[in-house]
């Protein structure tokens, strides 16, 4: 199979996932005129990935403090990035813990993970979390870009049966929030990903047809707006919120109209295939995943982008690795050996596909930097030991410079509980989004 | 700390409740017995834990005033009968005083006056809503399943109003599935004037042997050019090439003209450079996107001729295009109610209103108010004054209507929006929406729609028999389909994944069989009228021949699903299928806490608490296992008290169902010996093996009560309310205990005031 490789990736070089490919053009090449034109600094991009039920940490946390010298059993496919990645140790998310809600953990950290924020424990009715660090940074970054953000994952939303605890499973299914009670929801099919990237298959219509079709669908949302706002005079407060989604959705959408209209054709990168759909095999489908966010940014097509590796509790069986168990049911490991073993394998299996990604992003080309160069891509989960549900001292890193405004190569010990938003907050402040505050910072993450 | 004393099933609703003040269930000389014999009674056996500074499960017997809390008291009555409460570390109350308290519980009389219908969130259609409410309304099949996303599930079911959100990315999955549906649902085509699609200089692509050059491809040797397009539908469509050759040798030269699916079109491309000419095929070409390719087939080269004319043949393509579809595709009947038969009708505005009302009724499922019509009137206007034919205007109509809000949310609305005491019966269209979504998963059909328009509907007599037509109905297999594959946890059988080095019989074949049997299943005892009891214990059951070898049974050959009578003793009921055996099992090992609770939330609706913070999970390292049996170690698990209280019953259901392993195949041993499936419930009593856990799932009328309750909360996509759950205690006590069918807990439910009825909201 070939996949995104460092040395390996050239202009040609072919992306395979279940038998679709996509080929990656320079970014160069890619780049829209406006930008050429010149946006006055290099544009920061945001990447988070989230990998569920914590990490084996003796495995994970560098022992000594300062360069990364010797990189631990987990962390090793990093090695050779060792140089653009920073380990974060002793951060905290304070929203994942019970605050007298009881178990749920699992359900809590995913929902927190990017917001910060305690989910309020319902099964179902009123959602409520907090707006995530992602789309705080969309709103800026996604300002001028054909998508405001991008969220992937590899499994979708329980479709039956009860979650965690109490926990509604859009709790634990979205680490992405564009309001506290609506999660963006994100997208488990490659094919319909890479849809929404760049417009779908060409469908042969003239560019004369194009504008038509645009024109309207247009007209059809102009009659959807009144509607919905006739509608909502006459319902309560309740109902009124969900068609404040529809509302939402349904400008965010011509928006986007608008933009493709301005901004003319799809920047499709030619000889780009769509995938075929959801590859049956785990390792594929995160490596095509991780080739969309790629391409992605590298297209320019959006700045921000999410991944959640797997749901969190996600009980998955990682038989291809010699773990037929699930992963969540191992994860409650009790000190056991073999499964500490087990688990630590599955840890640094997820650990390899933020090594690929990262190869990906060091070997394309952004002007005249890498993209990881101008990217941070923070890569964690909201539970540190699986076995004990702590929501201290949890495995974070950020790989990237973000356009030299971040220092990688080390490992920093941080005092123990400091939230883990005053990294979001820090982050936030590289990308020009000026925020006091986020989720429960106590200030903004120094020394990274 | 006090031992033992975490009380099960108390949710959180019934304790919330309490505090809230109630109204008292009981009549005058009830508060007097409450008085006299039960408060006492609690006192003396329930307060050292559920009263006080610290409760139990936060459950204050003590503010337990007279009259009682009918949900609390319906609680005591379930664990005093069960002997669960109070726990077995406890002193006793004697066998009589107990008998005498759940007696009296028993008789309170129902509290049948007015109660609160409460209210529903509007609800999004869900994916299965979606897709069968468009095949319904205009006959189109589209593929919800691939082209939206699941829907959130809350409460067991992906139906509830308050769960089901509207990110923008569904949004404009309901857009293009708008476009889509409405294609296909209106030919707007004109065969005289198809759509052209060109591959020139720009876009042409060549394969090898091809190259571009300034006017097109040229191809040297052989090769292709080429393009690649999206064929909008199954059809026939015109392939040209606009060509030339430098000629040579005996015979002009030759294109041949492939779609992948077509067979190759040959032409003779006699033209020469100074005058290219357009040649053209007529191709049936599949839906999809496809490469036409110009093929380049009789290439000719030889240098030593010697003419020089008659060396080299070369052929040149300067474009190629793609139109179509010009077969004309039959109207469907969709499309000719809409406009009817009169064909010389003026294509006007007058016209085009009364096509979008009629649009919008059917869409909306309620009649269309004037300014609807006129707003999707408007679009066939706008795409007449572009150029584009009425056809195609009343497609942009029917497009706009299937993203409107009144489509895509099932709404309701009240006179006071803002007033939660203004209690009221629904509009009769929304009775007609509330059945035909909780029946059949999908819009009504035009009997009951004209009911509606009639006013009749809310008549019970009406009601009823609309009910029972519509079970009898194709459509109700939603109810197997949609409603049993959500209460029973189905879907999660695409997610399990047994150890293959373990069970190598499971593959994707016997997990299919596995859901058809208990589909069938469900699907007979409904549509048979049978008693809900067969739910629980059956002498039959639906194989084919991988399932009757994986259940040891002989006689069945083939992919085909039998009907076969089950031997007495193994097998019966839902929870002895495949299907539920290994949802319920971890890939490696069976789970009886697993299948316990499985038989704790699914069929007695008595779901128990999550575990408490901090608890040990069971011990599975190799040593641990090797020294003990699985039975064993829960056995320790349960001996810490916190864990005890739940974990005793919930086990002892599921160590009934030990016989049967990971995959749901019988077995008479396990890893760590002969299989034990005794299990001993909080009262002593034990199970031995699936017979006798039919018998205590079937001694009393838990089951129908779930059934009622899962129904209930499908039918009106949120949590039961107190007088919900009241109702459904009132309505199981008026059926024949488990020799009730299915359509009587449906017309039951369809009765009930929270089904017909709403009210406002509070601030």
């Amino acid at each position: 199979m070939n996949v995104i490789r460092g040395v390996r990736l050239s202009r040609r070089a072919v992306l395979r996932g279940a038998g679709a490919a996509i080929a990656l053009p320079l970014l160069d090449a890619m780049v829209p005129a406006r930008l050429l034109a010149g946006e006055p600094e290099a544009p920061r991009r945001l990447v988070f990935l989230c990998v569920p039920n914590g990490v084996h940490m003796p495995d994970w946390t560098p022992k000594a403090e300062g360069a990364l010298t010797e990189l631990p059993f987990v962390l090793e496919p990093l090695a050779p990035h060792a140089k653009e990645v920073q380990v974060l140790t002793g951060l905290a998310l304070d929203g994942g813990r019970d605050h007298g809600d009881g178990p749920g953990d699992h359900a809590r950290s995913a929902a927190s993970f990017l917001t910060g924020a305690h989910p309020k424990k319902t099964a179902g009715a009123d959602l409520r979390v907090g707006v995530s660090v992602d789309q705080v940074a969309a709103g800026k970054l996604g300002e001028t870009t054909r998508m405001p953000s991008l969220e992937l994952g590899c499994e979708p939303s329980m479709t039956s049966g009860q979650c965690d605890s109490g926990y509604s499973c859009a709790y634990s299914a979205n680490v992405s929030w564009r309001s506290e009670s609506l999660p963006t929801s994100k997208e488990v099919d490659p094919r319909a990903a890479f849809d929404r990237l760049f417009g779908g298959p060409d469908s042969g219509e003239t560019p004369e047809e194009r504008a038509r079709r645009a024109a309207l669908r247009r007209s059809v949302l102009d009659v959807s707006l009144d509607e919905a706002k006739r509608l909502a005079l006459r319902l309560g407060p309740t109902d009124k919120r969900k068609l404040d989604e529809y509302l939402d959705a349904v400008r965010e959408l011509e928006r986007r109209i608008e933009r493709a209209t301005k901004d003319g054709d799809s920047p499709l990168p030619e000889g780009a295939a769509r995938p075929a759909g959801v590859p049956g095999d785990y390792a594929a489908h995160l490596g095509i995943m991780c080739d969309l966010i790629v391409l992605a940014l590298r297209t320019d097509t959006t700045r921000v982008a999410t991944f959640l590796l797997a749901n969190e509790g996600s009980n998955r069986s990682y038989g291809f690795l010699g773990v037929p168990d699930g992963h969540h049911e191992i994860s409650h490991h009790g000190g056991d050996a073999g499964k500490e073993e087990k688990i630590r394998r599955i840890n640094r299996f997820h650990v390899e596909q933020l090594a690929r990604l990262l190869a990906a992003m060091s070997s394309a080309k952004d002007g005249d930097a890498s993209l990881l160069d101008r990217s941070a891509v923070v890569y964690g989960s909201g539970i540190s030991d699986g076995n004990r549900h702590n929501h201290d001292d949890l495995p974070i890193l950020v790989a990237g410079r973000l356009g030299g405004s971040l220092s990688p190569g080390k490992h920093v010990r941080y005092a123990s509980q400091t939230p883990l938003c005053n990294l979001y907050l820090a982050l936030l402040d590289r990308v020009n989004v000026r925020a006091q505050k986020f989720g429960d910072s106590s200030g903004r993450l120094a020394g990274i | 700390m006090r031992v033992g004393v975490v009380s099960i099933g108390l949710c959180g609703v019934a304790v919330a409740a309490i505090v809230a003040g109630h109204r008292g269930a009981a009549a005058d000389g009830n508060d007097d017995v409450f008085r006299r014999d039960v408060a006492p009674f609690l006192a003396r056996w329930c307060f050292e834990c559920h009263s006080g500074e610290t409760v139990e499960n936060d459950l204050d017997l003590s503010k337990l005033g007279a009259g009682g809390d009918p949900d609390v008291l319906r609680e005591i009555r379930t664990k005093l009968r069960r002997r669960e409460m109070p726990p077995k570390e406890a002193p006793q109350p004697p066998a009589a005083d107990v008998a005498r308290i759940v007696a009296w519980i028993d008789s309170l009389p129902d509290d049948a006056g007015a109660s609160d219908p409460g209210r529903v969130t509007i609800r999004r259609l869900s994916r299965t809503e979606y897709r069968n409410t468009v095949r319904d309304l205009c006959g189109v099949d589209f593929d919800a399943e691939a082209r939206l996303p699941p829907d959130d599930v809350g409460l067991g079911f992906d139906n509830i109003g308050d769960v089901l959100t509207l990110p923008p990315v569904l949004f404009e999955k309901y857009l293009a599935a708008a476009e889509f549906v409405a294609s296909r649902a209106i030919v707007a085509e004109d065969p005289a004037r198809p759509p052209v699609r060109r591959f020139d200089r720009d876009s042409l692509q060549s394969s090898r042997g091809a190259r571009r050059d300034k006017t097109g491809v040229a191809m040297f040797s052989p090769g292709e050019a080429f393009g690649e397009m999206t064929f909008p539908r199954d059809g026939e469509y015109l392939l040209r090439v606009r060509a030339f050759a430098q000629q040579a040798g005996p015979e002009p030269a030759r294109i041949a003209l492939r779609v992948p699916g077509a067979s190759d079109q040959v032409v003779d491309v006699t033209a020469v450079a100074k005058s290219p000419e357009i040649y053209e095929v007529r191709a049936r070409v599949a839906a999809g996107r496809r490469r036409v390719a110009a093929a380049f087939i009789n290439d000719y080269y030889k240098p030593d001729d010697p003419d020089p004319t008659q060396r080299d043949r070369n052929l040149f393509v300067q474009w190629i295009e793609v139109a179509g579809p010009v077969d004309v595709r039959p109207v469907g009947e969709f499309q000719r109610e809409l406009l009817g038969d009169d064909s010389k009708r003026p294509r006007d505005r007058a016209f085009a209103i009364e096509v979008a009302r009629r649009i919008a009724n059917r869409a909306y499922r309620r009649p269309a108010t004037a300014d609807e019509a006129s707003r999707l009137a408007d679009l066939v206007a706008e795409a007449q004054k572009s150029g584009a034919s009425f056809e195609r205007g009343v497609e942009a109509a029917l497009t706009a209507a299937l993203v409107s809000p009144s489509f895509l949310f099932r709404v309701e609305t009240d006179p006071s929006p803002g007033d939660p005491n203004a209690a009221h019966d629904l509009t009769e269209f929304e009775l007609a929406t509330r059945l035909s979504y909780f029946l059949w998963s999908s819009m009504p059909d035009r009997e009951l729609s004209s009911l509606a328009a009639k006013g009749a509907l809310h008549d019970p007599d009406v009601l009823a028999a609309q009910t029972r037509r519509m079970l009898r109905d194709a459509r109700a297999s939603a109810l197997v389909t949609n409603f049993a594959v959500q209460w029973l946890e189905l879907r999660r059988l695409d997610d399990v994944a047994p150890d293959p080095a373990r069970f190598p019989e499971f593959d994707d074949a016997l997990r299919a069989s596995m859901r058809q049997e208990t589909e069938m299943f469900v699907e007979a005892v409904v549509r048979e009228g049978r008693p809900l009891r067969d739910f629980l214990d059956a002498d039959f059951t639906f194989v084919d021949a991988r399932l009757a070898k994986h259940y040891g049974l002989a006689g069945v050959k083939g992919d085909r699903f039998e009907r076969v009578p089950l031997p007495r003793g193994r097998r019966g009921g839902l929870v002895t299928q495949a299907s539920i055996l290994t949802l319920t099992s971890n890939p490696t090992r069976t789970s009886p806490v697993k299948r316990g609770k499985f038989i704790l939330e699914e069929i007695l609706a008595e779901p128990p608490p999550p575990p408490p913070p901090g608890v040990g999970a069971l011990d599975e390292s190799a040593a641990a296992t090797k020294a003990a049996s699985l039975k064993e170690r829960l056995a320790r698990h349960r001996s810490d008290p916190n864990c005890a209280s739940c974990h005793t019953r919930m086990d002892a259901l599921g160590f009934a169902l030990e016989n049967f392993d990971p995959v749901g195949a019988w077995r008479e041993r396990d890893e760590s010996g002969p299989v034990d499936a005794v299990g001993t419930l909080p009262d002593g009593r034990a199970i031995d093996g699936p017979a006798q856990l039919r018998a205590v799932l079937t001694a009393d009328d838990a089951f129908a009560r779930c059934l009622a309750e899962k129904l209930l909360v499908y039918a009106l996509g949120r949590a039961p309310t107190r007088d919900d759950r009241r109702a459904l205690d009132r309505l199981v006590k008026s059926l024949p205990g488990l020799d009730a069918t299915f359509e009587d807990v449906v017309l039951g439910i369809v009765r009930m005031d929270g089904f017909r009825r709403r009210r406002g909201e509070g601030k």
